[in-house]
């Protein structure tokens, strides 16, 4: 019990310092791309641009979401990748795993592009953990 | 070995300790989504008003093909096996058409997902679909029950109509009317046929053997063709015009396309 809390703690910790979301949607896009495109290997190796579309642009966006989470770093660039990405995907992947998957990975992009530090929550105390929380309270003494 | 732990310890005690600031998706979120859903929206109406041609090649889902008429010029058909990615082979019949106009298309895919059960996935671009085609006479009004117009030769007039170039179809069924077939020969050599035609195969798909049964055919036209077909390949390009992409929840057939397109 103790370890899944120890894991649970970790993994919030894990989402919270990345863009665990708009990568997981990116990944989601991607694998549902290259779904709506499944070709044998070989066939995706030899049969040239429109076997082999499905794998490079969902490929390339399950890879995005996945480095996103590794680097967050890199979300800015990333993320309008991905969008544009995702576009591509409509006109050269079974118009982009039949819309949805070009849907989702607009949706994860642009999520990962507008991640980063928000303005701390006001008055709601959650135990006290939170640190940050002395400047608005700073700036409701100065009213 | 303890090093590594003690580091990965001490990466997890400073993730945590990051995680304490307020992180999230802004709401600047809004400024690319707006922007690639419009241009997704745009792609769509060129796609549609039939100005972007689309790339669209499947392999091993099997869906059913409706079309209101098929007209073909220089197209070459051999007997093969068809892998599907579960292993099973089916016999098909490769059928290749150097350029085609199809009046009205219903593709129909059905797939089982959790949660919400058998989807219906309908692709339908050009006029209505006939809800049912009469075997044994051409079909002449549309879903919608406007005109089908024709030349002497069968071949289509008016607009609005499907164009695809190097359309390759693997079929386990194809049914129509034919209507004005000319220039046939069936039982040619397989392995000629390709060249009669002036196609080329798709790599990768099963190439026809010498001696095999193939034909040839300078132009078919075909009234009301239904078909299951496991992939539609297109190596030139396809315009779609009034394109509709559905998922609708249950089991839809043909008699649904003229609804659907209506809608």
């Amino acid at each position: 019990m103790a370890a899944v809390r120890a894991a649970w703690a970790w993994f919030r910790a894990f989402r919270r310092t990345r863009p665990f979301w708009g990568g997981l949607w990116c990944i989601v896009a991607g694998a549902w791309i290259i779904r709506s495109m499944f070709f044998s290997f070989v066939l995706a190796v030899t049969g040239g641009w429109s076997f082999s579309a499905g794998y490079i642009l969902g490929g390339s966006l399950i890879l995005f979401g996945v480095v996103t989470w590794c680097a967050p770093h890199y979300r800015g660039l990333l993320g309008l990748m991905a969008v544009l990405l995702s576009l591509a995907a409509f006109v050269a992947a079974n118009l982009g795993g039949y819309l949805l998957g070009s849907v989702l990975g607009i949706v994860g992009g642009s999520m990962m592009w507008a991640w980063g530090e928000k303005a701390p929550k006001p008055a709601r105390s959650t135990g006290g953990r939170r640190r940050r929380r002395t400047t608005p309270e700073v700036a409701d003494a100065a009213v | 070995m303890n090093r590594a732990r003690s580091q990965l310890r001490a990466r997890a005690a400073s993730m945590k300790e990051e995680a304490a600031t307020r992180r999230g998706t802004r709401t600047r979120a809004v400024v690319p989504l707006a922007g690639g859903l419009c241009s997704l929206i745009g792609l769509f109406q060129l796609v549609s008003s039939d100005v972007l041609a689309v790339n669209f090649t499947t392999a091993n889902q099997e869906f059913q093909l409706y079309s209101n008429y098929l007209q073909g010029e220089q197209a070459a058909g051999f007997l093969a096996t068809n892998d599907t990615s579960t292993g099973t082979d089916n016999g098909v019949t490769e059928l290749g058409i150097r350029s085609a106009k199809l009046a009205g298309l219903c593709a129909i895919a059905h797939e089982n997902v959790p949660v919400l059960g058998e989807v219906t996935l309908m692709i339908i671009a050009g006029v209505p679909v006939k809800s049912a085609f009469s075997n044994g006479s051409n079909t002449t009004t549309d879903g919608a029950g406007a005109p089908l117009t024709f030349d002497a030769n069968g071949q289509l007039t008016g607009g609005n109509h499907i164009t695809a170039s190097n359309l390759f179809v693997n079929s386990r069924s194809l049914s129509g009317f034919g209507n004005k077939i000319s220039g046939m020969n069936l039982g040619q050599s397989a392995d000629t046929v390709d060249t009669t035609a002036g196609i080329t195969w798709p790599a990768g798909q099963g190439q026809p053997d010498a001696g095999d049964f193939g034909l040839t055919v300078d132009r078919i036209n075909v009234g009301g063709l239904g078909g299951d077909t496991y992939g539609i390949n297109l190596q030139g390009a396809i315009t779609l015009p009034n394109l509709k992409i559905k998922v609708i929840p249950g089991h839809k057939t043909q008699a649904d396309c003229p609804t659907q397109a209506a809608q």
